[in-house]
């Protein structure tokens, strides 16, 4: 093999995962960009969100980690339902199960218990297990419970995992909660101070960074396995019972055992997820059996695409940074409760009638213009509160580049404006006149930017193609150079 | 041509039995779908069911590959294994396997993921890149191997025919059973299907075809099956199919003998 097509087949194969290897790269960045302590700082990057993050947009760094932690935990619980529902096609509806079980089981493992007497020989006096080790473990009891169900549900044809995994989590919070238990399961109330992987003792606060650092590591690698299996002939293996089960099983195939070892391997993950959630909330409590955690992991996963591992991460952070940083502040609890069930249900249809597939296997415009529509909804959220010259009071290459990219933005945007005078009216009329809400300025700027979004994404789908009208009806085809001169 | 066909009909006879039918019946509710059914298929023939609609040829091939259980009788393998009620991947297993009267490739994965498929089961260990030659061999056999990238939802209906026989090839049975092979197909489509069954034959494996397009079929077995409600009522060659006055009232109907 010559060493061109060497290198060309290595860009193509780049240039194939582009998303995938910029997000992991955004991920592993963003302490420094976001200029958190004791990270090295990357020269431009860093510069520009100083500017950026004056805007009050996703609050301090801290607060950014913190969230972005969780986005993790739930974009590996989606991924775990979806290598089950999206690879398999065996529909669970109650992954709650796993997340909530798994919680438990790392707060008695790692806050120990005493053994048996039986079995004092063997374990010691007292039992207890490092939070890391205590996380592995819950997966792998998760893991033992799936293949009990699974045994139950799965070995006949039909929807009857649906039926049961909608059951279980019910029965077992019920169970939780009786007053006979209380030792075991904390009764109500649950157990608080689960420990976690960084503070053992089991403290309230916890090390931002360093959480952010542990939850983004283990998402790379938990994703990174179920990508390989995913892929795997086992993947493969998993795929065509989803499409066909009597065709697999002509072809000798075992569906049970396939249908069980992937509910297994999704459990064992789930669990992992349910536990580090436990920890980062310090708490492990009978609602975490709730059937809302079911469904907001199935929405997840759905937005960003059943059937790709990476669609179920995709959708986690989308949907968690939009409901914890944006609709968190605008509409608080106490005005309108339920506000995230509000915005799953809208964006569920809407996905489902222009990215049937989700977001990680849209149309590459699409994808394009999500990307697009975000960053400009981000400048204009900028572009009004600073000074453009501001920036160049102190001259650095990150304030050169911002300023140039708000200039390009600016101009190519011009067609947007009167977006600017809708958010002002929907942040100061509709919000605060008709709906009674007192946003203070923060609340505002959060409104203001998802309406930006709300009309960016559909503006970046268009402009390019509007653009090319255009320039196909005024200037021709351009640059004209050896492709295409009409006469 | 003649020579090999006698040299056939000799070899015919000192062949093993590969599968005996005994006694088998399904009964629904009532409706006795396939009712006393026997026979015997040797190793390495080509066989034909035919029968009116609703004579039970499904039926009877869900019995033989595990989809459904026998009310009665047994399948004995080799003379001395009884297969009835095992479930079909262990049958598929053992070497018998199908394919369906309507099309069902995984219609998402690609045409050589869907070769791929069949030969995981057999062999976990090997390196995935045999597995990929194995199926890319299976594709090549029935002339797909240039579509291989191509998702089967894509592939026009004559292609996921041959895709499906491909994959049913691929599991390397000793026993293939075909359902409708030739359905749908044009007169190009249908001749590369039979050339594709014919060649798998000549290489030894036993082929069941259940069939509506007799003219094909005819021409391409060794030796045809009867069944008419559930019931086998005729058994021979092609030729004393043909001739078989049970067989034409079957089809026909009493009334075709009285035109005669």
């Amino acid at each position: 093999m010559d060493w061109y097509e060497f290198f060309e087949d290595i860009w193509d194969e780049i240039k194939d995962r582009g998303y995938y290897i910029s997000g992991i790269a955004l991920l592993i960045f963003l302490p420094s960009i976001l200029g958190a302590s004791d990270t090295p700082s990357i020269p431009i990057l860093t510069d520009i969100y100083a500017i950026v993050g004056n805007i009050g947009l996703f609050g301090s760094t801290n607060f950014f980690l913190i969230i972005l932690s969780l986005c993790a935990i739930w974009g590996i619980f989606a991924a775990s339902w979806d290598i089950l529902s999206g690879y398999t096609g065996q529909i669970s509806f109650g992954h709650a199960i796993f997340f909530g079980l798994a919680a438990y089981v790392g707060y008695w493992t790692s806050t120990g218990f005493q053994v048996d007497p039986l079995l004092v020989g063997l374990l010691g006096t007292r039992f207890s297990l490092a939070p890391a080790v205590a996380l592995i473990f819950s997966g792998f009891i998760c893991a033992l419970l799936a293949v009990c169900i699974g045994i139950l549900a799965l070995r006949v044809k039909g929807p009857y995992l649906a039926l049961v995994t909608l059951v279980i989590p019910l029965i077992v919070a019920s169970l939780f909660k009786l007053e006979i238990f209380y030792t075991l399961t904390g009764g109500d109330h649950g157990f608080p101070n689960v420990p976690d992987v960084l503070t053992p003792t089991g403290i309230l606060d916890i090390d931002t960074l360093n959480f952010y650092i542990f939850s983004i590591s283990v998402l790379l690698v938990s994703v990174g396995i179920m990508m390989l299996i995913a892929y795997s002939r086992y993947g493969l293996v998993f795929q065509s019972i989803r499409e066909d089960e009597d065709a697999a099983e002509s072809l000798g195939i075992n569906l049970a055992f396939y249908k069980i070892l992937a509910f297994a391997i999704s459990a064992f993950f789930a669990g992992i997820a349910g536990g580090m959630y436990a920890q980062y909330r310090s708490i492990a409590v009978p609602s975490f059996f709730d059937t809302s955690f079911s469904f907001s992991v199935i929405i997840m996963a759905v937005i960003g695409g059943i059937g790709s591992i990476s669609g179920g991460v995709v959708g986690a952070f989308l949907l968690t940074i939009l409901i914890e940083i944006l609709l968190g502040d605008i509409f608080p609890s106490s005005v309108l409760e339920g506000v995230d069930i509000l915005a799953f249900g809208l964006l569920l249809v809407i996905t489902l009638r222009y990215m049937p597939y989700g977001v990680a296997r849209a149309k590459s415009d699409q994808k394009k213009a999500i990307v697009f529509g975000l960053l400009f909804a981000l400048s204009w959220a900028i572009i009004p509160i600073s000074n453009f010259f501001e920036f160049l009071s102190s001259i650095s290459i990150g304030n050169i580049i911002l300023f140039l990219a708000m200039v390009l933005i600016t101009i190519l945007t011009l067609p947007a404006i009167p977006v600017f005078f809708v958010s002002e009216i929907v942040g100061l009329f509709v919000l605060e006149g008709l709906m009674g809400l007192s946003l203070s300025p923060k609340a505002l700027i959060k409104a203001k930017f998802l309406i930006y979004c709300i009309a960016g994404i559909p503006f970046a789908y268009y402009l390019p193609k509007v653009f090319k009208i255009l320039r196909l009806r005024f200037w021709g085809v351009w640059p004209s150079v050896g492709r295409y001169e009409p006469e | 041509m003649t020579t090999t066909f006698s040299e056939k009909q000799v070899s015919n006879s000192q062949r093993s039995v590969l599968i005996e039918v005994q006694n088998l019946s399904k009964h629904f509710e009532g409706l006795k779908a396939v009712d006393d059914v026997n026979f015997k298929i040797k190793a390495g023939e080509l066989i034909g069911i035919i029968g009116p609609n609703g004579a039970g040829k499904t039926t009877l091939f869900n019995l033989l590959t595990g989809f459904l259980k026998p009310t009665k009788g047994k399948l004995i393998l080799d003379e001395k294994k009884n297969i009835a009620g095992l479930s079909p991947h262990k049958i598929a297993k053992l070497g018998i396997t199908r394919t369906f009267q309507l099309v069902r490739p995984f219609k998402l994965l690609n045409a050589l993921e869907n070769t791929t498929v069949p030969h995981i089961p057999k062999s976990k260990l090997t390196r995935s890149s045999t597995l990929k030659n194995k199926a890319t061999w299976s594709l090549i056999t029935v002339d797909l191997a240039e579509k291989k990238n191509y998702p089967a939802f894509i592939l026009p209906h004559g292609d996921l025919k041959r895709l499906d026989f491909a994959r049913a090839m691929a599991v390397q049975p000793r026993m293939l059973l075909l359902d409708e092979p030739f359905a749908g197909l044009s007169v190009e489509e249908a001749f590369r299907v039979e050339r594709v069954i014919r060649e798998a034959n000549e290489k030894g494996m036993t082929i069941v075809i259940v069939e509506h397009k007799l003219k094909i079929l005819m021409r391409l077995v060794e030796r045809v099956i009867v069944l008419h409600q559930g019931k086998l009522i005729g058994e021979g060659t092609p030729k004393e199919i043909a001739n078989n006055d049970e067989v034409i009232t079957a089809y026909l109907g009493t009334e075709a003998k009285d035109y005669e």
